[in-house]
């Protein structure tokens, strides 16, 4: 597995370094997540199909984009620390985690955010659905991807 | 890494391409149109004013506090604010509306949270016509074909046409004597028979009740959807209410709660209002505290900044009152019945299935049921949207695409559930539980109390409305009420 050493590099993403580091790590954290994601949680994923779930989020949520609304924007969620959108109020209890989101961390928080971070503010239970929880993931992956060839070009 | 654990990112799915253009248009407008309710210029470049965390600035300029931007918080605000005073609302999530919430999906404005109105309600409708804003019509509501489920789940299909008549004289029957018991609805305090019959759940008064089956099942899933809650917390008195607030009848009261909404969704009249107010408004400030003192009133807010004015309006719904610290005290009935809350916490999801199907009313009595109610609400792009409501969190998690398609199934059984979601009101901490339903002999006994001022401290809420208590309107009632009493008390 390569959970520990994807947290070592994209925690280079929060502090806003580089460019070319902020690249390697997206690379990273895509290249190696999708591997240890897609065998430690489930085995078959589909972005397609996650953007259908990504309807439960996105009355308050930009899914595909970084704007905030009534949620923070998450088309770059993937490598980013914790409730560290600037512009974005987030309750204390995620303000509290200093983790960086890799895929595992998002599907954890999606079983139930409740569990994750207690007294979050984000009115969902979760999404208990294993199936569901890794096509919206696999979906935030590929908002990641998007990201990596925008720093390409 | 074998192929059958590829994680496909590639869009090979068993949809046509045509679907899925389709679907990504509907999510990217989507994205945007989230962006929309709550990033609106009002409310951005009002919440944006950074420089009122230093209380001090504001001791001798502000007038009055309004804590919580829903209907009721945003008209006191326009109430108070066209009259030259200077208001600051204080909201806590990151946007205005409270239980109303209009997000955008596909360009279609979809309210998750309250919706419907009706020229049977003054308020809201006297608002509408003073900012022209139209509705439009909740075609479905009033579709012709029917289908139920009996008591032990088995499908049913009929028309409006043939069981309604029936309907309605079972209804008239279950609330016999109404117009004795509560002959001026949206005037509790006109006459005190009504708090004198609030006795009895609903589910006792089904219990009794002489009632064919098929109209059991009707009248049963009605007060589920009404109630939000299981039958036996629900007040049959509180029930009776809404019968008599549209003119005695079932018709009328399935049109007024279930028929009309908005065009553009709730947020335009919402943002309307909130503009009129003239208000400075701040966004994702819960509250901590409120404090008053012979001079002044001010609130601390969980973030540690501070604001003083002259008088303060508490709008927050009534089942998170209790969580804000008074001193003086929040007095104790207010309090219990905070802490003890209304019932009402039900359900209410979208879901898109995959094609067109003809529009009905669809029913489920119970409060075991994960649907007691679909909506047919329209066709578009070759899909149904239909808006479903439950008795409970428990009995369906609307955030599971394959639970929420195996329960339409039960009404439609070749339904296919594209997507499916619902703003989860229980889980919302500023909310907790959807519109006010009062327990038997609760809000009867307490509607004066919750209502009273506490010095500069005044109370307003949907829940707790003359009223449409736990609509729109009767929240815009009690924001005119609250910013009246404001008033008074600061000319006094």
């Amino acid at each position: 597995m390569n959970i520990v050493m994807l947290n070592i590099e994209t925690s280079l993403v929060s502090e806003k370094a580089l460019p070319i580091a902020k690249l390697m790590a997206l690379l990273s954290a895509l290249f190696m997540s999708v591997e240890a994601f897609s065998e430690s949680i489930i085995s078959d994923c589909s972005a397609n199909r996650g953007e259908l779930v990504a309807f439960k989020c996105i009355a308050c949520h930009e899914v595909t984009g970084n704007s905030n609304g009534v949620g923070p924007g998450l088309g770059d969620v993937l490598g980013r620390t914790i409730a560290s959108v600037s512009g974005f109020d987030y309750s204390e209890a995620l303000s509290q985690r200093n983790d960086v989101w890799s895929p595992e961390l998002l599907s954890e928080f999606l079983l139930n955010p409740q569990s994750f971070a207690p007294g979050n503010v984000m009115a969902f239970s979760g999404l208990k659905n294993d199936q569901e929880r890794a096509d919206i993931v696999c979906f935030f992956l590929e908002q990641t991807k998007k990201e990596i060839n925008k720093e390409v070009h | 890494m074998e192929d059958n654990k590829k994680c496909d990112v590639k869009d090979a799915e068993d949809n046509g391409k045509q679907a899925h253009i389709t679907r990504r248009k509907l999510l990217t407008t989507a994205g945007a149109g989230a962006l929309a309710v709550a990033a609106s210029e009002l409310v951005v470049a009002k919440s944006a004013g950074g420089d009122n965390s230093d209380s001090s600035k504001n001791t001798d300029e502000l007038d009055v506090i309004v804590v919580g931007g829903g209907f009721c918080g945003v008209t006191a605000a326009r109430e108070l604010g066209k009259q030259g005073y200077k208001v600051t609302i204080l909201e806590a999530r990151n946007r205005l509306g409270g239980r109303t919430f209009t997000a955008n999906f596909g360009g279609n404005p979809t309210d998750m949270g309250g919706t419907w109105v009706n020229w049977l309600q003054p308020h809201v409708w006297s608002e509408l016509h003073r900012y022209g804003v139209g509705v439009s019509e909740t075609k479905g509501a009033a579709a012709n074909p029917m289908i139920y489920l009996d008591y032990n789940g088995r499908r049913h299909e009929t028309t409006a046409a043939e069981v309604w008549p029936s309907f309605e004289a079972a209804a008239s029957a279950f609330f016999e004597d109404a117009y004795g018991i509560m002959p001026r609805p949206a005037e509790p305090f006109a006459d005190d028979q009504w708090i004198k019959s609030d006795r009895f759940s609903v589910q006792e008064k089904l219990d009794a009740a002489d009632l064919s089956p098929v109209n059991r099942i009707l009248l049963d899933t009605w007060f589920t959807l009404c109630g939000a809650a299981d039958l036996s917390e629900v007040s049959w008195v509180d029930m009776l209410r809404w019968y008599a607030l549209s003119g005695f009848t079932m018709t009328g009261q399935a049109d007024a709660i279930s028929r009309y909404k908005m065009k553009g969704g709730t947020k335009v009249l919402l943002e309307k209002i909130a503009e009129d107010s003239g208000a400075d408004i701040r966004l994702g400030v819960p509250i901590k505290s409120v404090r008053q003192t012979a001079d002044y009133a001010e609130v601390t807010m969980k973030n540690g900044d501070k604001l003083k004015a002259k008088s303060v309006i508490i709008t927050v719904p009534l089942n998170t009152l209790s969580d804000i610290d008074f001193s003086p005290r929040l007095s104790a009935k207010k309090r219990k019945v905070s802490l003890e809350k209304h019932v009402g916490n039900g359900t209410k999801f979208h879901a898109l299935l995959d094609k067109e199907y003809p529009m009905a009313t669809m029913w489920a009595p119970g409060s075991d049921v994960p649907i007691s109610y679909l909506l047919w609400d329209k066709v578009f792009d070759g899909k149904t949207h239909v808006i479903g409501f439950g008795p409970s969190m428990d009995t369906l998690d609307v955030n599971d695409t394959a639970a929420v398609q195996r329960a339409i199934r039960q009404f439609i059984p070749d339904a296919k559930v594209e997507s499916a979601f619902g703003y989860q009101w229980g889980m919302d901490p500023y909310a907790k539980g959807v519109w006010g339903v009062s327990r038997p002999g609760q809000l009867s006994n307490a509607i004066g109390e919750l209502q009273a001022s506490q010095g500069r401290i005044h109370f307003g809420s949907g829940d707790f409305a003359n009223g449409w208590r736990g609509f729109i309107d009767g929240a815009i009632e009690q924001g005119i009420v609250t910013a009246r009493k404001a008033q008074e008390q600061m000319k006094s």
